[in-house]
C-alpha cells in the first residue's frame, strides 16, 4: 500500500518549548492509523500541522504527495478534518452549517446539495436538519461535526479525539462509523488517549509522549516489545496511598513495573500465576483493600507503561 | 472570491438571525429616535428648539435716530416670535434682570450714541458702543441677541459707506464744490441714516451659532438624533463584528476554515466584508424606518447612500483595527464599547454637536461619528452630494489608514 501521508522530521517549537520533537511516520492508503498518547503529548499539534493550520518549525508533511507548506491548497483538498471541539455555528441550522462547510471546500452546487442530504442521512439527523445547532445534544453536535468533515468525500479523514466528553452510546456510534468509513476505503488518522479505542480501531498505532514518537507499529508488533509479559489490574478502595503500594510491589520478584491510576495499580509481571500470590499478600500486608483483580494479556497500556514508567490514564484530565 | 462572499454572507445571516443583535442594531437606535421625536417635536414635525421669545431687556438713553432704530428692530413684528423685549430706563435695573436670570441679555444704548456714530463715521473721532450685558447660562440666546445687534450696526456702516461714496462721486463729477462738501456731507449722512431706519425689516432666517448654520428657531431634533443614533449603534455593530473574528478563533471555526483550502485573505476579507455589509444594512434600514415612520428628512437618497457607505467603511476600519491588536474577543468587546461611547459623546451623538466646546468638536474628527453627523446634518438641511464630498473623502481616508494599520498586525493575530 502506498503512503498518503508522510511526515519527515516534523518539529514544532513555541519559543524554547518543543511540543513536537522530530516526528516521522507514514500513513498508508486505506488504513486506520491512531496516534495514542496522554494529553499534552502533541497529538493535536501534529494534526494541525498536517492540515496546514499550524506551520512546522522544521520538517515536512506531505499529503497525497503535496507538501502542506508549498502546495497547501492541493494538499488540503484531499483532507477531511474533524476537530476535537465542536467547530460549528450555533445559530445556524444543521443544513446551513453543512452548506457553509461544503462551500469552503469549493463544492459546486448540485454535488453539495446531494452530499448534504447523504451525510444528514448518515448521521440520522435529516429530520432535524432545519433546527439550529444550539438546540442539539452533545452527541448530535458531534455527528454533525463529523459530517462536515466528510461532505467533500476526502481521501483522508483526520479525527482529533472525536469521542471526548460524550455518552457511551454516541461513542459507540462514532467508533462504528469510523470502521464503516474505513471499510468503504477511507484512510483515517485518529488521535486518542483512550487505549481501548486505539486497540479497537487501528491497523497501526503511533505512541506519543512529550512530543516524541516513542513507538510505532501494529498492535502485535508493539506488544511484542513488552515481551511475553502480563498485566495485573488491582482495583482498590478509594482514598488509599496507591503510589506507596506501587513502590512496594516493584521490589517483589517477577514484578517488572508497577504504576497507578485513580483507584488502580497496574503491575507488569513475567508470569501472572506465580506473581499474583506475593502481590496480593504484600497488598494485604500493607492493609490495602482489594476490590477486584484482572489479568490481561499484553496491551497498548502495558506498552506505554513499559516505555514511560507511567500509565496512560495518569495524564488524562 | 466565492469563499470570501460565502464567509461574508454567513456572517450577515448570523447577525440578522440573532434576536439580541437585532435589538442592539435596529430596535434600540430606532426606539431612542422615536423617544426624542416624541419628547421634543412630535411625529413628522420640525420640533422647536426652545429658542423663541428670548427675554431681552432694552435701555435706550440715546435721543437720536440710531438708538431708536435698534429698539425698533427688537420690537418689530418680524421678530415678535423670537424676542420678548422689555424697555427699562435704568441700565442698573436692566443688569439686575439679567443677573436674576429674568433676561437673556440687556442691550444698553448709551446717551449720545447716534451723535457718536455719526462722528465716528464722518471723522473717525468718537467711539460709539452698545453694551450687551449677557447671561452666561443662555449662550445661544445671547448669541442671537448679539447677531441682531451686529446686523443693525452693520447696516449703519453700509449706509455711511453709501453716503461717503455719493459725496465723492458728486465732487468727482464737478457737481459739488469740495469747499461745500463740509456743509453737504452731514445732510447726506442724515438721509442715509433715514434710509437705514426705513429699511429696518431685518430677516433672521439663518443665524450663526457656534459656527453651525442652523435655523435658530427651527432645530430639528428628530432629524439630528436619527442619524446620530444610527452612527453610534453602527459603531457597536462593527466592533461586535470584528469581535467575531477572535470568537471564531476561540470556538475553533477559524482553524476549521484554515484547514479547508481557503487562503488567509479570503478569510479576513470575508469577515471584513461581512461586517461592512451588516453595517450598511443596519444604517439603511434605520434611515428608511425613521424616514417613513418618523418623517425624518435625510436628504437626497444618492447622497445619503454615498455617505452611509463611507461612514460604514471608516467605522469598519476601527472595528478591524481593534480585532487586529486585541488578544481576545473579550478585549474587543470592552474596547469596542468604550470607543463607541467616547466617539458618540465627543462627536455629539448625545447632545447637539454645536453645543460642545470647539476643541472637542475638533478632536472628534478622529471618529467616523463626527464626519458622518456633519454630513447627514448638511444633507438634512438642504445640502447635496457635492456639499458632503469633503466628509466622504475624510471617511474614506480614515478607513484606508485603519485597514492598513490592521494588516500590519494581522500576522500576529492569525493562527
Amino acid at each position: 500500500m502506498s503512503a498518503v501521508v508522510e511526515l519527515s522530521n516534523l518539529v514544532k517549537k513555541y519559543g524554547e518549548r518543543t511540543v513536537v520533537d522530530n516526528v516521522s511516520f507514514e500513513i498508508r492508503q486505506g488504513e486506520i492509523f491512531s496516534l495514542l498518547g496522554p494529553n499534552g503529548a502533541g497529538k493535536t499539534t501534529i494534526l494541525s500541522m498536517i492540515c496546514g493550520v499550524v506551520q512546522p518549525t522544521s520538517g515536512e508533511a506531505r499529503i497525497g504527495g503535496y507538501s502542506i507548506v508549498r502546495e497547501p491548497m492541493k494538499a488540503k483538498a484531499l483532507l477531511g478534518v474533524v476537530p476535537q471541539e465542536i467547530a460549528l455555528y450555533d445559530t445556524l441550522s444543521a443544513r446551513d452549517n453543512l452548506f457553509f462547510w461544503g462551500r469552503m471546500y469549493g463544492m459546486e452546487s448540485a454535488r453539495l446539495k446531494r452530499r448534504v442530504e447523504e451525510v444528514l442521512e448518515l448521521t440520522g439527523l435529516r429530520d432535524r436538519a432545519k433546527e439550529r445547532i444550539k438546540t442539539f445534544s452533545g452527541g448530535m453536535k458531534r455527528r454533525i461535526n463529523i459530517a462536515a468533515g466528510l461532505l467533500h468525500e476526502p481521501q483522508i479523514l483526520l479525527m482529533d479525539e472525536p469521542t471526548v466528553g460524550i455518552d457511551p452510546q454516541s461513542r459507540r456510534a462514532i467508533l462504528d462509523s469510523v470502521k464503516e468509513l474505513n471499510a468503504a476505503g477511507l484512510t483515517v488518522l485518529y488521535t486518542t488517549h483512550y487505549m481501548e479505542e486505539a486497540q479497537e480501531l487501528s491497523h497501526r498505532v503511533g505512541i506519543l509522549d512529550y512530543g516524541r514518537l516513542i513507538a510505532l507499529g501494529t498492535q502485535a508488533e508493539l506488544t511484542r516489545t513488552v515481551g511475553e509479559h502480563e498485566a495485573l489490574y488491582l482495583q482498590l478502595e478509594d482514598g488509599q496511598m496507591l503510589d506507596q503500594l506501587a513502590a512496594e510491589l516493584r521490589s517483589l520478584p517477577g514484578v517488572l513495573e508497577a504504576s497507578t491510576t485513580d483507584s488502580q495499580v497496574i503491575v507488569i509481571v513475567s508470569e501472572a500465576s506465580s506473581a499474583l500470590p506475593p502481590v496480593l499478600a504484600r497488598t494485604a500486608g500493607l492493609a490495602f483493600k482489594v476490590r477486584s483483580v484482572e489479568i490481561q494479556e499484553p496491551n497498548l497500556e502495558a506498552v506505554f507503561l513499559s516505555l514511560t514508567g507511567r500509565a496512560l490514564r495518569d495524564e488524562v484530565e | 472570491m466565492s469563499k470570501l462572499l460565502t464567509i461574508a454572507l454567513k456572517d450577515l445571516r448570523i447577525a440578522f438571525s440573532d434576536t439580541s443583535a437585532l435589538i442592539l442594531m435596529l430596535a434600540t437606535p430606532f426606539a431612542i429616535s422615536l423617544a426624542i421625536t416624541f419628547a421634543f417635536g412630535g411625529l413628522g414635525s420640525q420640533g422647536g428648539s426652545g429658542i423663541e421669545e428670548i427675554p431681552v431687556t432694552l435701555v435706550n438713553q440715546d435721543d437720536g435716530l440710531f438708538g431708536e432704530l435698534l429698539v425698533e428692530t427688537f420690537q418689530s413684528p418680524e421678530l415678535a416670535d423670537l424676542f420678548a423685549p422689555e424697555m427699562l430706563s435704568s441700565p442698573q435695573e436692566a443688569r439686575q434682570r439679567v443677573d436674576a436670570d429674568e433676561s437673556a441679555a440687556a442691550v444698553i444704548i448709551p446717551a449720545g450714541f447716534s451723535d457718536a456714530v455719526f462722528q465716528e463715521l464722518t471723522a473717525g473721532e468718537a467711539s460709539a458702543e452698545v453694551e450687551i450685558y449677557a447671561n452666561p447660562t443662555r449662550p445661544i440666546s445671547v448669541s442671537v441677541v448679539r447677531s441682531i445687534t451686529g446686523s443693525v450696526l452693520g447696516r449703519i456702516n453700509a449706509s455711511y459707506a453709501a453716503g461717503h461714496a455719493a459725496v465723492e462721486g458728486l465732487i468727482a463729477s464737478g457737481l459739488l464744490d469740495p469747499q461745500q462738501a463740509g456743509e453737504v456731507a452731514p445732510q447726506i449722512g442724515q438721509r442715509a441714516g433715514e434710509q437705514v431706519f426705513n429699511a429696518r425689516g431685518i430677516r433672521v432666517e439663518r443665524v450663526q451659532v457656534a459656527g453651525q448654520r442652523e435655523e435658530a428657531s427651527e432645530f430639528n431634533w428628530a432629524g439630528y438624533f436619527a442619524p446620530s443614533m444610527a452612527i453610534m449603534f453602527l459603531m457597536f455593530t462593527v466592533t461586535s463584528g470584528a469581535r467575531t473574528l477572535l470568537a471564531e478563533r476561540d470556538n475553533g471555526t477559524l482553524q476549521r476554515i484554515f484547514a479547508a483550502p481557503t487562503r488567509p485573505w479570503q478569510m479576513i476579507g470575508g469577515k471584513v466584508l461581512g461586517t461592512f455589509l451588516i453595517g450598511v444594512l443596519q444604517m439603511t434600514i434605520l434611515a428608511l424606518a425613521t424616514r417613513f415612520l418618523l418623517g425624518v428628512r435625510w436628504g437626497p437618497p444618492e447622497a445619503v447612500a454615498a455617505l452611509i457607505t463611507a461612514v460604514v467603511f471608516a467605522a469598519t476600519g476601527w472595528g478591524v483595527l481593534l480585532a487586529a491588536y486585541a488578544r481576545s474577543a473579550g478585549q474587543v468587546e470592552v474596547a469596542g464599547t468604550v470607543i463607541s461611547l467616547v466617539f458618540g459623546a465627543a462627536a455629539g451623538n448625545f447632545v447637539p454637536r454645536f453645543n460642545l466646546p470647539a476643541w472637542l468638536q475638533q478632536a472628534s474628527y478622529i471618529s467616523p461619528n463626527a464626519w458622518g453627523l456633519e454630513g447627514f446634518n448638511s444633507l438634512a438641511s438642504g445640502g447635496a452630494l457635492v456639499d458632503i464630498l469633503p466628509a466622504i473623502q475624510a471617511l474614506v481616508i480614515m478607513g484606508a489608514v485603519l485597514f492598513a494599520l490592521s494588516l500590519l498586525a494581522y500576522r500576529r493575530q492569525m493562527v
